[in-house]
């Protein structure tokens, strides 16, 4: 049971960064229809998103740069006292090397860190925090850069609506004065085939495949059970509250927010209804950002701060439940206390790391 | 439960006027029968029947009446 409490950590700060270029969802009326689009804004909660264009590819590693220079900035960390850097995504930079180990080299970081990627979507935040907690539980590394961003929107096969591009960065660092942080997280591997990308890995390696029907948008149906994995949403994810706040002997009332990752609207409103989440605890941030993965979460906390409830910023850290669930399938919660002033309006970007890479010519 | 409540029900459910649908009726002929009608029929399912149903049981859905035989 991957039940947790890992002492002596401290969220020192998040921040967040979007691609400039912004889809307003009533461009898809034309190809949609009006009722349709109407009602899958109502639906799902999505009115605008952020994303690359095709021709100008922003990708995720761009993103949790940029996200994380603003976070190092803001509060003036130094690079060479960072001993490790994890970066989580499911749309990595390159098949290899590990996108992490490239950010070491653009972030300036020293050499003496450690780097590397997982492979996790929508629950990755609250494995990364997982990760990060862990690394820091003997006090020998005192600070560890999480990274979390998925920029494939722009490709979608499926959704293409729904989904929006993002990168983010969190500072954890070993404090002892800090209260524990508690974590429950879970996996239904049994429920794999119902959110995939099968082409391109090793199994199925045929990507050119893949491109086309991407290109001619006819996916196969397979890619999203969309009745399952709201299934799986709305029955998994209360019953993973439920037992997480008698794991922890805590309730609905011993936290101030609840930022749970931005799948849907009527995904969250069924997670909301079944666990008696008063509203004005459970910010929504997908209006302005659709389901953006691993990053929604952190995404959703600095939104929280900055444009949903700025005032609470206001008279010291906030206990926040965090809560990722989806492809894997994967799920998991914790609690953390964070200094809303830590955490950053969300910044937008459209840099493209030039990365002098030498390509085959094509002609 | 009056068929006709729960034929209401599903109305409202899909978006549609009232008296638009009969037990017969195909569910694939119904434009309105989407991804987002296959989750609410989920809701409507858990909240007012206490019924929870898969994925592959909201596909294999044929008509109207197969969803008012649920609706107990």
């Amino acid at each position: 049971m991957a039940l947790d409490r890992l002492k002596h950590v401290r969220v020192s700060g998040i921040a967040c960064c979007v691609p400039q270029n912004i889809v307003d969802i009533n461009e898809f009326e034309k190809e949609k229809g009006t009722k349709a689009t109407e009602s899958f804004k109502k639906t799902t909660g999505v009115f605008q998103k952020h994303c690359c264009h095709k021709d100008h590819i922003i990708t995720a590693g761009d993103l949790c740069y940029h996200a994380a220079e603003k976070l190092i900035e803001e509060l003036s960390v130094d690079k060479d006292s960072i001993d490790a850097v994890i970066f989580i995504t499911q749309s990595a930079d390159y098949p290899y090397p590990a996108t992490a180990c490239v950010l070491q080299y653009r972030l300036g970081l020293s050499q003496e860190c450690l780097a590397y990627d997982i492979n996790l979507g929508c629950s990755g935040y609250v494995y990364g925090l997982h990760v990060a907690a862990a690394y820091l539980q003997s006090g020998h590394l005192k600070r560890v850069l999480l990274l979390t961003g998925e920029a494939n929107a722009h490709r979608q096969p499926v959704s293409a609506m729904l989904f929006g591009e993002a990168g983010s960065a969190t500072l954890l660092e070993y404090d002892e004065s800090q209260p524990e942080m508690n974590f429950l997280l879970r996996t239904k591997g049994s429920g794999f085939r119902e959110l995939i990308i099968p082409y391109g890995g090793m199994r199925h390696p045929d990507y050119l495949f893949f491109a086309e029907l991407v290109k001619d948008n006819k996916p196969p149906r397979n890619f999203m059970d969309g009745a399952e994995v709201f299934n799986f949403s709305t029955r998994e994810v209360p019953k993973l509250f439920k037992d997480f706040f008698v794991a922890c002997d805590c309730t609905e009332e011993d936290f101030d927010a609840f930022v749970l990752h931005q799948a849907n609207l009527i995904i969250l409103k069924q997670i909301m209804k079944k666990l008696k989440l008063p509203k004005e605890k459970c910010p929504i941030s997908l209006d302005c950002y659709g389901n953006t993965s691993s990053a929604s979460v952190p995404l959703g906390i600095c939104d929280y701060f900055n444009r949903i409830n700025p005032e609470a910023k206001e008279g010291g850290p906030k206990h926040i439940a965090v809560c990722g669930y989806g492809v894997g399938l994967s799920l998991g919660v914790a609690s953390l206390h964070i200094d809303g002033n830590c955490c950053f309006p969300v910044i937008t970007t459209n840099e493209a790391f030039e990365d002098g890479v030498e390509l085959c010519d094509r002609s | 439960m009056e068929q006709k409540e729960k034929l209401l029900k599903l109305e409202e459910l899909m978006d549609l006027e009232e008296g638009c649908l009969h037990a017969e009726d195909q569910l694939s002929d119904i434009e309105e029968w989407d991804s987002i009608a296959h989750l609410s029929l989920i809701i409507l399912l858990e909240d007012d029947y206490n019924k929870e149903i898969s994925g592959a049981e909201v596909r294999a859905l044929k008509t109207v009446q197969d969803i008012l035989a649920l609706m107990q």
